[in-house]
């Protein structure tokens, strides 16, 4: 198995990939949960229970593809990178990425500036 | 000219407080009140400022009609489906600030107990999509 860190410089979103990403961002500070998708929105990978990831990754997923409509519609077309939505409690932050999309749950409190990857 | 209701600055009380600025003739057709918040943000390159109240109508706003009312069309779903997202989560939790960030330019959507502000501008210089 080739080692994660060229895995990640090649840009190869495989299991490994996927594991490393879930632990580098699990260390970091403030995090809650998180939930990794594939590219059709089922959850790959989670630290929260089944029932709950299912949910957040349905809505989210659908809140998601909104706004890639919305930013399709807008002159010139763009594309999402990033979507960050700020509640009382906590922040969810969603990275759609290639074949992935990664969803974040931090503490609202506690915000580091800390650009997911 | 404004065509909309006013409403006097002292009643946004989440805006930030900004030094008194000098009044400058704005070189558009259409002028604006006497809105420092906003004349602020005019001389600033690339951003559209819209003020709206707690239901979507839009009061203020920097760029013409037409663009408020296509943005505040497409952005007012958005927001209150991401609120219904919250709740439907959370009965007890609130939404209070959303960003969707592309690779040319970002919206800020803040909502505050009696308006929501919305914030769109382009970047100069241009990002990709994020890779590892």
């Amino acid at each position: 198995m080739p080692a994660p860190e060229t895995e990640i410089a090649q840009g190869k979103r495989t299991k490994t990939y996927v594991e490393e990403v879930y632990r580098q961002v699990l260390a970091k500070p403030g995090v809650e949960d998180i939930l990794i998708m594939n590219h059709s929105g089922v959850p790959v990978k989670t630290s929260m229970d089944r029932q709950e990831g299912l949910q957040y990754a349905c809505l989210y997923d659908n809140l998601r593809e909104k706004c890639q409509a919305f930013l399709a519609k807008m002159e010139p077309a763009q594309t999402l990178t990033f979507l960050r939505v700020r509640t009382k409690y906590h922040e969810v932050l969603i990275t759609p990425d290639a074949k992935i999309t990664v969803l974040v749950v931090q503490n609202a409190k506690d915000i580091s500036i800390n650009m997911m990857k | 000219m404004s065509r909309m209701s006013r409403i006097s600055t002292i009643d946004q009380p989440e805006q930030p407080k900004l030094p008194p600025i000098a009044k400058k003739t704005v070189a558009r057709a259409r002028s604006y009140d006497d809105d420092a918040f906003i004349k602020l943000f005019d001389h600033r390159g690339g951003r559209d400022i819209i003020i709206m109240d707690n239901n979507g109508l839009p009061l203020r706003s920097t760029s013409s009609q037409r663009r408020t009312i296509f943005l505040v069309g497409n952005l007012k779903p958005l927001l209150f489906m991401a609120r219904n997202v919250v709740r439907d989560l959370d009965p007890s939790n609130d939404i209070t600030f959303m960003r969707i960030r592309s690779n040319i330019g970002e919206v800020h959507m803040t909502l505050g107990s009696e308006f929501i502000l919305i914030v769109v501008q382009r970047f100069k210089k241009k990002f990709g999509n994020t890779e590892a």
